[in-house]
């Protein structure tokens, strides 16, 4: 008998797999019963699932393998967190990622201004950084702190969102606008000459 | 906050039910092991966004999207491996005794075969034992659904394997049955 020839009393075997598993209402299992008394169709197919059970009975629940659960167990040892999406939610540690950052853009500002006073020559009193020179490099370091307050944002939300577009973006952009704000500053110090001209537009 | 040791619990409790899903799901306990390796390294990747007092559930669903995607990508090698996969399919159970080792065989060939759900129902129900409520919890579905998915695939299991009651071997259910 096979599920493509319905039976002509037109009872699925589903319907007797369910009777055997007591999913059926009462009154519904009650009729079921009745009919496998005068079908010889069904109770075939209730023999079937009946037999089936016994041999569910005999499939075993496995045993994880001793090697596979001793490789399971180093899975922490070889998965470390990493990268700017696993910032954990304690609160020291965005606190020191921002302490960090400004200790970074505040070395890179020193030695930019260090540089610059140890090139001035002797006889001229060195002029001060310039405005727009200094406005930039701190506005790339506003920017690069917001993009990294929005990743870690975007981190706390789902690690998965936390796209490329939003490292491209966000922080490669502000990171790269401010490497040039500081070699800008560089290579004027460089240049000989009194007087630098000023970027138009700047405010003296 | 999911430490190694929470991982440890976890994997201690749940990687033989995971196992068990996969193996007979694949049919290979090899592939099992793979797709169990995967599943635990999924959800230590992810321990910061799933709740472990309700991963039972995201377990299950692990195991049932991981076996689907090995299946697809062993069949994308299946020209390379077919010797392979015949040896590894034709694997009996790892340490038990039955009656007939072929009807046995017959029947884990047999699941493998269902699609989806049914052969995850199926497998978790009458295998592992786990409630209709947890598979409706792990498999994202509702309770009747559930309930007419699993007579579904026994109806399809059995009508594959047909006629099971002429069958010696499960006739005298005498035979004692090994778990280690």
């Amino acid at each position: 008998m096979s599920l493509d020839d319905p039976a002509l009393c037109g009872i699925p075997a589903e319907s007797i797999h369910a009777l055997l598993l007591g999913d059926l209402e009462p009154a519904d299992a009650a009729a079921l019963q009745s009919h496998l008394e005068s079908c010889p169709h069904c109770r075939a197919v209730h023999q079937d699932a009946a037999a089936l059970d016994r041999v569910f009975d005999r499939l075993p629940r496995l045993d994880c393998p001793p090697r596979l659960r001793a490789s399971l167990r180093s899975i922490p040892r070889r998965h470390p967190a990493r990268g700017p999406f696993r910032l954990p939610r304690t609160v020291p540690a965005r606190r020191l990622l921002g302490v960090l950052t400004g200790l970074a853009a505040a070395a890179a500002l020193g030695g930019f201004l260090l540089h610059r006073a140890g090139h001035a020559p002797p006889a001229v009193t060195a002029p001060p950084p310039e405005p727009a020179s200094l406005a930039k490099v701190e506005q790339a370091e506003r920017q690069l702190r917001a993009a990294l307050a929005l990743l870690e944002a975007a981190g706390r939300e789902s690690a998965q969102r936390a796209t490329e577009k939003v490292l491209a973006e966000g922080v490669a952009s502000p990171a790269r606008r401010l490497r040039l704000a500081l070699l800008g500053g560089n290579r004027r110090a460089e240049r000989p000459g009194p007087a630098q001209t000023a970027p138009p537009g700047t405010r003296l | 906050m999911t430490t190694p040791e929470r991982f440890d619990d976890v994997m201690d409790r749940l990687a033989s039910r995971v196992y068990t899903l996969a193996r007979y799901t694949l049919a290979s306990a090899d592939d099992a092991e793979d797709v169990t390796q995967e599943v635990f390294t999924r959800l230590w990747e992810h321990r910061a966004t799933i709740d472990l007092d309700r991963v039972e559930g995201w377990l299950i669903r692990a195991t049932s999207n991981a076996c689907v995607d090995f299946r697809r990508r062993r069949a994308a090698r299946r020209a390379h491996e077919s010797a392979a996969a015949d040896r590894s399919t034709s694997e009996p159970a790892p340490s038990a005794r039955l009656e007939s080792a072929e009807l046995r065989d017959r029947v884990t060939r047999a699941i493998a075969a269902l699609d989806e759900p049914f052969r995850s129902i199926l497998v978790l129900r009458e295998i592992e034992g786990s409630s209709y409520q947890e598979i409706a919890d792990g498999l994202q579905l509702s309770m009747s659904q559930v309930k007419v998915y699993l007579h579904r695939a026994r109806a399809r299991l059995a009508d594959h394997l047909a006629p099971l009651r002429d069958t010696a071997a499960i006739s005298h259910p005498e035979g004692a049955v090994h778990v280690p």
